[in-house]
């Protein structure tokens, strides 16, 4: 497959010279970018987490760490790309994060925490993919969208999620046949 | 394992642009026979489209520059502590930080000229003036810190009982050291309330009672 580069998408916005500025220490100008990249990180974790407010809780932490990191961004790539992996490092920290916490305080199961996931009643009742997504288990869905969605390589994915480009390849073929069950 | 095992995974790799010249030869001769392997295909392909048509961008509901302008106030701090699992050692290093944070008031209030080398003279003479919009911030910043440890301090207060001893006497150590902070630095607003420094002690005092009660909320509960 074709990548999918997110920095094909026009953009009004000039990164480079907020960039400076908000390594400098300006705020106002880490606001801009904000303004201009906050929807994409947030579509990334909306559909990572699949939970409205959580997206919006790490959303809100990718940019403090991106403020946090900032001195380390180098003009090596889209700004919006590195903002990705930032985010796709925190939904993933979260995600394990919050299995650890499961594991330990909730040894039983609670219904509001992990809702039921939508799964079609017969084979022949579609769903459409975006909600089909929600029904994948997390870590296939993570590599699904960033690998078809957003348009990173295996090797990319790898280094985000701390696996290795095979685990990443045999995910995201999970993913996509575990979409055409439930699509079908 | 059959060829269409084969085949389908050579139509995934395809779709990724991974799949050489040999098994793509393969794979198509074994497609013009193999109907249930075309459909593979073509739901596939479908997926992979439909996956890249989907937006890239879909706005929050809500506005989360108010919430992450505020936390990058009270960074510092945060940086300042290793982020390590919590224990008495560590709980008494944040006290520590707060005694310096104290010995810092006394020293802005011993000072004849606070803060005169950190901001332009002011046309009035003597007071430094902030900006509004800092000090809204500072306040507002400073509201939500208060709302926020008090939520907190209920949640320790509730699950008190399942710390241990030690725990707990090193928990109200802190807690206390942070209460005479904070009223130091009150105290010395109320003498100089356009002092820049004071607020931001201030902040970074706030933000330490709340990361140390919320590691008190969030113990397990033999610690």
């Amino acid at each position: 497959m074709e990548e999918r580069m997110i920095a094909e998408r026009p953009r009004k916005h000039d990164d480079a010279g907020d960039i400076r500025s908000a390594q400098g220490g300006d705020l106002d100008a880490f606001e801009r970018l904000y303004h201009a990249h906050v929807g994409s990180v947030h579509a990334l974790c909306l559909r990572m987490t699949t939970d409205g407010a959580t997206a919006e809780e790490l959303t809100q932490e990718t940019f403090v760490r991106a403020w946090q990191k900032l001195a380390t961004y180098r003009d090596e790539g889209p700004f919006c790309a590195w903002l990705h992996r930032l985010a796709a490092n925190v939904v993933l920290t979260d995600m394990r994060s919050r299995d650890r916490r499961g594991k330990r305080l909730v040894p039983v199961s609670d219904p509001f925490r992990d809702p039921p996931q939508p799964v079609p009643e017969t084979p022949n009742k579609a769903l459409d993919l975006k909600s089909a997504l929600a029904t994948l288990p997390e870590g296939a869905r993570a590599v699904f969208l960033l690998h078809d969605v957003h348009g990173y390589r295996h090797g990319e994915i790898a280094r985000i999620t701390g696996t290795s480009p095979g685990t990443s390849k045999a995910q995201l073929h999970r993913a996509r046949r575990l979409l055409r069950e439930v699509l079908q | 394992m059959s060829i269409c095992t084969d085949v389908k995974e050579w139509i995934q790799e395809d779709l990724d642009g991974d799949l050489d010249d040999v098994n793509r030869e393969r794979m198509r001769d074994h497609l013009k026979e193999c109907e249930d392997c075309r459909r593979f295909r073509e739901s596939l392909e479908q997926i992979v489209g439909e996956a890249a048509t989907l937006p890239l961008d879909i706005q929050p509901e809500r506005d989360l520059w108010p919430g992450i302008s505020r936390r990058i106030y009270g960074m510092e701090e945060e940086e300042a502590s290793p982020r390590r699992s919590p224990g008495p050692a560590r709980w008494l290093s944040a006290a520590a930080a707060v005694l310096l944070i104290g010995t810092a008031v006394g020293w802005l209030l011993l000072r004849e000229k606070p803060a005169a080398t950190l901001a332009p003279a002011p046309s009035s003479g003597g007071a430094i003036s902030i900006p509004s919009a800092q000090l809204a911030g500072y306040r507002s910043s400073g509201e939500t810190y208060k709302r926020a440890n008090a939520e907190l301090l209920q949640i320790v207060q509730s699950r008190r009982d399942q710390l241990t001893p030690e725990t707990r006497r090193v928990l109200d150590r802190n807690l206390e050291i942070i209460a005479i902070a904070l009223a130091d630095i009150r105290q010395a607003l109320e003498k100089n309330p356009s002092n820049p420094e004071l607020y931001e002690l201030l902040q970074k005092t706030y933000r330490k009672e709340h990361t140390l009660l919320k590691r008190a909320a969030t113990l397990p509960v033999d610690a």
